[in-house]
């Protein structure tokens, strides 16, 4: 078995994971200055929810379009009904950072009673029939790993194409400029944490795809991984988020192949963190970071 | 059991509790209230108090039973695992504040220490022959428990008592820090971090010192629990236990010790460990469950309708000095200067 | 020849792609008040962060009384000699008054945990010393009864002058106001004008970036005209006011 192919296979498989995550949490912040800790728990419930529904016999890409609804919804809700309401009363970061935290705990813990405590799998899903140089994949990874490529050339096209986009990063720069060149910056932040939302969801279906057994709190822990990569590719920054899942996927998975330990993955994206913290605190792609002085 | 002995170890228990939690709620209010420091990972340090506790408390790992692997077991006589486990809690804060603490903005620096948090679990979890893992460290011995039979009420009460010498002593180093040019000092930091830089103050010094110190403040709390339930798991000290204390203080009252105490007897002794004497429901998921519900909504609910707590920050008036204002304007004759 | 108090040589530096401040060079020396006007997006508010210790430059240097401080931060700044006002509301707003001027002193023994703990008597005195200074700047500008007011209460014009007053707290050797009249109403524009005034007969060095044309008359002996990050004119408030660049940038743009 080739381990460079299991590296960069596995490592691709958990970046696309982390890039739909970290592309969806970064734009959240983008527009709204929000560093949202629920969307971890909003990954759970799309996760949970699109598993339910998969059991229930829908197919997988079924279950992706239920787990993006539920992605959207929830966010959108979520910025609806707490974090506008309190920036209409110039809330700071703080509060609003907290707010998030208590809305993850109260969804984790409604979906921790609907769901109950056990942990949830897909188990196998089919054969590892794609081989490369010994290394077997299953159809559904490598499906993944596609659909998240799909994903992120969207987002680029948006952003770089579509008057959406551009509206988008108005609003992210300036939004009282935006809204005096006649910008409707109330429907461009909805549009974008449905988007985000979106992102959010099929994020949840991936990680259910991907990690062994998942629940409740697991979206949550994968907070670390999505925030590191984050930071790594410059917060704010939509190809710093893919640059930053990328880099951590490949490493993280390389770490935990040389260690040994599956718990090398969360440590080495910690390592990541910190390095990158204590010395390029903006990230790599530093322009939002630097502006929205997050560092300096 | 007798019902009098019975309703006796009721009222120590939430005693202690109670004791634990104003600790730890009086350094959070230092470190948030007074100075605006968001230290998400603030359990990660109440943990690291009661490991150290006990860690120098028991004796070594096969000796103890032969079932648990970790570092240490130095068996030392109280109050030394205490006094230790203080200074653990400082010297652990001072990594742990580098990392974030110099040029972060405040939400950017909470959310890299809510990882922090999350990794510690992590990483105790995954190394066992540490501090044995997800079991965690039990068969503490309780302090003092070789002079009064631990299980009695006798000894019951005098931990009582132990939790509340801590606890004013806590309350009476905060009061005084509060009070000093130090404590105005961080709370100009808390108000405007930027300007406070402009006046001369050197942010980076008063964000790590008082990291420092409400760090060896949870590290003794953490010291008092572990002392008296004689075990500790990563269970005790997940993530989301750091909202609680926070919790407490938004309810209470920031920057106001009496707040804390409000803060402490209202969320986590009442709700959090009051609700364990009450016959449970069916199924603990759905009781537990429901505890952290209630405390998501109680946050919500107090940011927007009572941010201030109940018991808000108090002014600080002074008095002007010993000698006659002369007043303004209209030519009033001056008086004497003493 | 004395040290100049504020020496500023080639200073640049890039906000969002643009120079802000395209090479900016001057001297002060100790005594006047300088003015600093231009347009709105010359570089101004850059300039006063780039002296002030707010914004680094990647390029030049700022010379505090021959120190160069370029790269030291504010709070090293402040306590060599620099005191600044800020344009947009930068009161405590949760400390009082007094807590607000106090805080600018420096109080060696209070400010360790240590010394808040145990040499309560020391700084207990010192405290009484500082105490003492702001209960007389706070008569001199007659807000001796907000003494006791939390800071964030007080009006637009009461928060400035507890800012200018804060300012002269730490007995600074050079004063940056960074739009001391902005929004501020005409009646505190005058009494603000008067302070500044009775603290320029002190021989207080001040450098004011002001928009209100008219107080830049009155106060500065020499005005510097700022325009896309570069220095386009200096002089008297009445030479400058002729020069052609000024008229067109400034009056008409």
């Amino acid at each position: 078995m080739n381990q460079f192919v299991l590296i960069v296979g596995s490592g691709l498989i958990t970046a696309a994971l982390l890039a739909v995550a970290g592309v969806g949490f970064t734009l959240q912040f983008s527009v709204t200055n929000v560093l949202n800790i629920a969307y971890g728990s909003i990954m759970s419930a799309a996760a949970l929810v699109a598993y339910a529904v998969n059991t229930a016999g829908a197919n997988l890409w079924v279950s992706g379009l239920v787990a993006a609804a539920t992605g959207a919804t929830f966010s959108l809700a979520i910025n609806r009904g707490v974090f506008r309401p309190f920036e209409g009363r110039r809330a700071g970061p703080f509060t609003l950072i907290i707010l998030s935290l208590a809305i993850s705990l109260i969804l984790e813990n409604v979906l921790l009673i609907v769901g109950g405590p056990h942990f949830f799998s897909y188990g196998r899903l089919g054969q590892p029939s794609v081989r490369i140089e010994g290394v077997g994949f299953t159809p559904a990874q490598v499906v993944m790993v596609a659909v998240a490529g799909v994903l992120m050339f969207v987002v680029h096209a948006m952003q770089k194409w579509t008057k959406l986009g551009k509206a988008m990063r108005a609003t992210a720069t300036n939004p009282e400029l935006a809204r005096s060149r006649g910008v409707r910056t109330a429907i461009v932040v909805d549009l974008a944490w449905v988007i985000s939302g979106v992102l959010c969801g099929l994020a949840g279906l991936f990680m259910g795809i991907i990690v062994g057994a998942f629940n409740a709190s697991t979206g949550s822990s994968l907070l670390v991984p999505i925030i590191a990569g984050v930071v790594l590719g410059g917060i704010g920054s939509p190809y710093g988020a893919m640059l930053g899942a990328l880099i951590i996927g490949i490493v993280s998975e390389a770490a935990a192949s040389i260690g040994g330990l599956s718990a090398f993955k969360q440590l080495v994206a910690f390592a990541v963190l910190i390095g990158m913290l204590l010395l390029r605190p903006q990230g790599i792609f530093s322009s939002t970071a630097a502006e929205r002085g997050l560092a300096r | 059991m007798s019902g009098a002995a019975g309703w006796d170890f009721v009222a120590i228990t939430l005693l202690v509790y109670l004791g634990v939690n104003l600790i730890a709620c009086l350094g959070l209010n230092l470190q948030y209230g007074t100075a605006g420091v968001l230290n998400f990972a603030f359990i990660v340090f109440q943990a690291v108090g009661a490991y150290t506790a006990a860690l120098f408390a028991v004796g070594p790992s096969s000796g103890n039973g032969g079932f648990q692997t970790y570092v240490g077991g130095w068996r030392l006589p109280f109050p030394l695992p205490w006094i230790i486990a203080t200074v653990a809690g400082a010297v652990v804060a001072v990594p742990v504040g580098l990392v974030g603490l110099r040029r972060l903005r405040s939400d950017y620096q909470a959310m890299v220490m809510l990882v922090v948090s999350l990794i510690a679990t992590t990483v105790v979890v995954s190394f066992p022959g540490f501090l044995n893992g997800s079991a965690g460290i039990s068969l503490v011995p309780p302090p003092l428990g070789t002079l009064l039979n631990p299980i009695s009420v006798g000894y019951g009460w005098m931990y009582v008592g132990l939790t509340a010498v801590c606890c004013l002593s806590v309350f009476v180093v905060v009061a005084a820090l509060a009070r000093s040019p130090l404590g105005r000092s961080w709370r100009a930091m808390r108000d405007n971090e930027v300007v406070a830089g402009a006046v001369g103050l050197d942010v980076t010094r008063l964000r790590m010192l008082v990291f420092v110190v409400g760090g060896a403040i949870a590290a003794l709390s953490g010291a008092v629990l572990v002392g008296f339930i004689s075990a500790w798991s990563p269970d005790a000290w997940l993530y989301p236990e750091t909202f609680a204390y926070f919790t407490a203080l938004i309810v209470g009252g920031l920057g106001n010790s009496i707040g804390a105490l409000i803060g402490a007897v209202l969320v986590p002794t009442l709700l959090l460990e009051g609700v364990t004497f009450l016959p449970t429901f069916a199924n603990p998921t759905v009781s537990l469950g429901l505890q952290w519900i209630i405390i998501g909504v109680v946050i919500i609910g107090f940011l927007w309708f009572r941010p201030r707590g109940i018991a808000p920050e108090r002014k600080n008036v002074l008095a002007p000095p010993a000698r006659t204002l002369t007043l303004p304007g209209a030519g009033h004759d001056k008086a004497d200067m003493s | 020849m004395a040290v100049a108090a504020l020496e500023v040589e080639e200073l640049r530096c890039t906000l969002g792609g643009v120079e802000a401040v395209a090479g900016i060079s001057f001297s002060v020396r100790e005594g006047p008040t300088v003015g600093l006007i231009g347009p709105n997006g010359a570089g101004k508010s850059t300039l006063v962060g780039l002296i002030a210790g707010t914004r680094l430059p990647y390029a030049g240097t700022v010379r505090l009384f021959g120190e160069d401080v370029s790269r030291l931060p504010a709070w090293r700044r402040s306590r060599a000699g620099l005191a600044r006002t800020f344009q947009l509301s930068s009161e405590f707003a949760r400390l009082t008054v007094l807590e607000n001027l106090m805080v600018a002193c420096r109080d060696e023994a209070g400010e360790t945990i240590w010394g808040a703990l145990f040499r309560r008597r020391r700084w207990r005195a010192v405290e009484r010393v500082h105490a003492e200074r702001a209960w007389e700047l706070l008569e001199r500008f007659r807000l001796e009864h907000k003494a006791n007011e939390y800071a964030g209460l007080l009006s637009g014009g009461e928060k400035r002058m507890v800012e200018i007053m804060r300012g002269l707290m730490s007995h600074p050797r050079v004063l940056l106001l960074d739009e001391p009249m902005a929004g501020i109403n005409p009646t505190m524009r005058e009494e603000i004008a008067e302070y500044l005034w009775s603290l320029k007969r002190d021989g207080l060095t001040m450098i004011m970036v002001e928009h209100e044309l008219g107080a830049v008359e009155r106060l500065c002996d020499t005005v510097l005209v700022m325009a896309n990050g570069r220095l386009i004119g200096q002089g008297k408030y009445s030479e400058v006011i002729e020069m052609g660049e000024v008229v067109d940038a400034y009056i008409n743009g």
